[in-house]
Formats: structure tokens, sequence, C-alpha cells
């Protein structure tokens, strides 16, 4: 007979049933310690879990969050711009920033700004009608307010550098062919690159904002605020640190999976009518 | 030397005097001259690497120049004179000077996010502020005249290189310039979609708009071109009528070229 007259058989996978079926009995017997250990204390875990200082402190690791993305992002932009500008002088300051600011780490910067009163004892303003006016840095710098200038200089260095991908992405060919056509620079950067840069820019800013929700929870080391501090706070009193975590972790899951679902919406939109989104299949068909 | 020379009427479209351009060593430009007069077709045509691209490029100022002048209807491209010095013109001015003339990109560029209508809408009415229904209906008229009457709404991605292509001519056409620059506007086409585009150029050309060509297609510049100017080596080589410099080249190095090129199409 013809091979094309025989059926397809498809043979049995007897070693990836096997796997599967090793890998699912350890699972449970792992989640199942887990979920039976006493020492977890599961039942403080759900009194925890909507306590009022727990909900402020998810609120402030929220108003974290945001601020100092919008920040970040909008200077972030602006040291893009300044980046791709023929005045050397600023492309140079913009390398120089993303230098310091993404070559240090977040906890560093986050301390810095906290005890900046060291070096800055006092912050003085100079004004045309009512002379000069200075404030103690102390009464002006809280555990919050350096938590939002730490993260809104750490985060612009990383905005910055997504904006400047995004830029980049855009084809030459689009640009001179705004400027061909009689507009300038400027008029080109607004209406051809920005919209086009933008499919490029919103993946890695969305993940950016991801990753800045879980690392506001650093912000704990100076008393920010937040979810974590309130959390600290609660079991340096009562001593239930596990569950407490646990109730951070179940919080934080909650707040990522969410801005996933934003991320993938994000996407699917900016992605309407090309095929970028797609996945590429690297297995065999 | 006084560089807004002569009156409106007399002047030619485009001047381009002994220009010169170097990228790091190597010199790419090497004093080149020539004119073009209102309403002639001239068809640049050379070996790659002989300068044509970057002749077109400096035309609209993609590319700088430092030796030699360019003017366009009498203005000197990229600089301003004032005082025995050289400035190099702000950007607004420069702007302003590129809607003299077209460019037709080997790429085609049209611009991504923008419909097939609002490519060609788009200067008229954003750059020269002119009235949108008027631009419309222009725009419309000059999407039959390339045939694509039928992709109005379109996005560049959703079209063929050649369909792409003609889009990106009712663009260029839609400025009114004075001048229109072909980079070479087929290269990039498969060879079965190369016929149509030059059957608009050719339309083009017989409406009566001076055209500047960097080109290959050597029965299309037999046909439309009154000039055709043969470089090599940044520098021009010989230029003639096409029937004179295909037929009867005075230059070893045209008549090498003119062997090696394909004559289809």
């Amino acid at each position: 007979m013809r091979p094309s007259a025989l059926p397809i058989a498809r043979r049995i996978p007897w070693f990836t049933l096997v796997a599967a079926v090793i890998l699912f009995l350890s699972v449970s017997a792992i989640i199942s310690s887990i979920a039976n250990n006493a020492n977890l204390r599961w039942d403080m875990v759900g009194k925890f879990l909507f306590n009022a200082r727990i909900i402020d402190g998810v609120k402030v690791t929220l108003e974290l969050t945001v601020l100092s993305m919008l920040v970040a992002a909008i200077i972030g932009f602006i040291l893009a711009l300044a980046w791709q500008s023929s005045n050397r002088l600023l492309s140079a300051l913009t390398w120089f920033y993303v230098w310091i600011f993404r070559g240090t780490p977040l906890l560093v910067q986050l301390l810095f700004w906290f005890n900046i009163s060291l070096v800055l004892p006092q912050v003085t303003f100079w004004t045309p009608f009512s002379g000069t006016i200075s404030w103690q840095t102390n009464d002006l710098i809280s555990g919050y307010t350096a938590a939002l200038l730490g993260l809104i200089f750490h985060e612009a260095a990383y905005m910055s550098e997504i904006f400047r991908g995004g830029f980049l992405s855009v084809p030459k060919g689009q640009v001179e062919a705004a400027l061909s056509l009689g507009m300038t620079r400027n008029a080109a950067l607004r209406c051809i690159v920005l919209p086009q840069s933008m499919r490029a820019i919103i993946p890695p800013a969305t993940n950016q904002l991801i990753s800045l929700l879980k690392m506001t929870s650093l912000v704990a080391v100076i008393g920010g605020g937040d979810l974590l501090t309130r959390a600290q706070f609660i079991y340096g009193s009562n001593f239930a640190v596990i569950p407490l975590l646990i109730v951070v972790s179940v919080w934080y899951l909650a707040l990522v999976s969410i801005a996933t679902g934003i991320q993938w919406y994000v996407e699917r939109y900016i992605g309407a009518g090309s095929n970028s989104t797609q996945k590429i299949n690297i297995s065999s068909p | 030397m006084n560089p807004d020379k002569e009156t409106e009427s007399e002047q030619s479209v485009l001047e381009i005097i002994d220009l010169e351009k170097e990228f790091g060593s190597t010199r790419v430009l090497d004093g080149v001259s020539f004119k073009i007069e209102r309403g002639e077709k001239v068809v640049l045509m050379g070996p790659s690497g002989s300068g044509k691209t970057t002749l077109l490029r400096c035309i609209n100022w993609l590319e700088t120049y430092e030796k030699g002048e360019i003017y366009l209807k009498g203005e000197l491209v990229g600089y301003t004179v004032e005082k025995n010095k050289r400035y190099v013109r702000k950007e607004k001015d420069i702007a302003r000077m590129r809607r003299e003339c077209a460019m037709v990109f080997q790429h085609f560029n049209l611009i991504g996010h923008f419909s097939v209508l609002k490519n060609i809408m788009y200067a008229p009415i954003k750059i020269l502020g002119e009235n949108p229904d008027e631009v419309r209906q222009r725009a419309i008229d000059l999407l039959a005249r390339v045939n694509l009457q039928d992709k109005i709404d379109f996005l560049p991605s959703e079209l063929s290189g050649g369909q792409q292509q003609r889009v990106a001519i009712a663009r260029a056409l839609a400025v009114r310039p004075s001048l229109m620059l072909f980079d070479e506007p087929t290269s990039a086409l498969d060879p079965e979609l190369v016929g149509e585009v030059l059957q608009v150029m050719t339309e083009v050309a017989e409406s009566g708009i001076t055209m500047l060509i960097v080109t290959h297609e050597m029965n299309f510049a037999r046909r439309c071109a009154d000039r055709v100017i043969f470089m090599d080596e940044g520098k021009e080589v010989e230029s003639g009528p096409p029937e004179i410099v295909f037929d009867d080249p005075k230059h070893a190095r045209t008549k090498l070229f003119l062997g090696e090129v394909n004559w289809e199409v």
C-alpha cells in the first residue's frame, strides 16, 4: 500500500506521561505541606488581609507607583529628547544622568535621599519680593517624600532609555520623508516619530511599571509608609512575621496580576492591525 | 557674490556649482556643476557609489555640503550669506525651501501610520495651510491619476511596493513642487512592478513638471529625458540628449557602463 493511504498514528509519549505524573505528585506534596504547616498561621493571614493599616499601606504603595511613574515618564521623555539634541552638552548631561541613576542601586539612592539633611541642612529659595525663604531639610524630607524622590529619579533613568529606544525604532526614512515635505524637526518628532515609537515604548514601559510596583517595597527601609512598612510595623508588635509577609505577597500578586491584565489589553490595543504581538513559533510544528 | 541672483523669469529651477562632498576620507562628489531649466527632465546615471543619491539629498538638505553652491530657484540651499559670512539657515527657513522640491525615495517612505489619502493630504493641509476640502479633491484626483482611487483608506503596509511608490509620487505632486527629485524610484521593486511606476512617471513627465531622476531604467530615460548626465566617481563624465549619450557615448567609462546595464522594460 502507498504511504498516503495509511492513517497517521501517534506514538504514546511515555516519557512525558511519567514526567507529568511525578511532577504532579511532588507539587501536590509541597502544596499540602504548605497548607497544613501550622507555623504559617493561615488564620492570621485571613485576619490581616483586609486590616485597615494594611489597606492604607496598599494605597500608599499604589500612590508611590503611580506618582513616581508619571513624573519619571515626564522626566524620562525630556531626557530622551535632550539626548537626541544636537547640543553636545545637553546629550552629555543626559548620558551622565543615566549613568549615575541607573548605575547605583535604588536602595542606596533611597538611603541618600532619606539622609539628605546631612548634606543640605537647609533649603533656601530666593524670591524677588519676599527675599529668601528657607526650611529645615528634615521638615521637608519625610520617609514618604524621600521614597518618592528616590523612585522618581531612579525610574526616570530607565524611562529615558525606554523612550530613547522607542525613538530609535522609527525608521530613518520616515523622518526624512517628513523633512522633505517641509516639516521642521520638531514637527516631525511630534507628528511622525512619537506616534510611531509608541508601539516600541508601551510594552517595556508597562513592564517597567510592574517592576516599579514591586520595587516600591524597598522604601520600607526608610519607613516610606508602604504596604511592607505597615506589615513590618504590625509584626514588630505581634511577631506574626510569616503570616504578614504572606499578606504582603498576596497583595503584590493581586496588584501585579491586575497590572499584567492591563498590559495584555494595552498591547493588544496598540498591536491592532499588525501582527507584532503574535508569538513566534520556536518549537517544531 | 550675490546668493539670490537673477530675476524670477529667467532663473534656472536648479543650479549646481562645483559641488563637493566628502564622507570621512571618501570623496563622494568631486566638483559637480549643472543647471536645470523650468520644465526640463534630467536623468542622472552612473554606477553605484558615483554620488547620484548624495547629490539629490544635498539638493533637499537631507545631506549637508560645505563646498560649492546649490541654488534652488535662485536661492542658496542650506545657507544664508550675511556680511561676507555663511550661516546655516534656520530650521524654519530650511523647511520652507524644502517645500520647493518634492522627493520620491527609493524605499517610498510613506508615513506608516497614515492612510494613503492622509499621506497625500498631510503636507498641503498641515504644512502649506491649504483649504482641506480643496486638497481632498486634489488628492482623490491624484490617486485616480496613479490608478489607486480604490486604495484611499488603506495603510501603506497593505499595499504592494509598486502601489506604495505610486502613492509616494502622488504625495510629491500634491505639494505642487517646482522640482521633483526621484531617487532610484524603481530599484527596490520586484521586476513586474517596475512598469506601473515608470508608466506613472512618464505621465508626470508629460505634464511638464521639472524633474531630476536618478535611475537605471534606460528606456524610460530615452523616452522621457531631455538630457542625461552620466556620473562616475563624483564627477560628471558626459551629458547630452539620451540618443547621443546612449547611442554614441564619447567616454570609455560610459560605454562600459551602458554595456553592463539591462535594457529591458
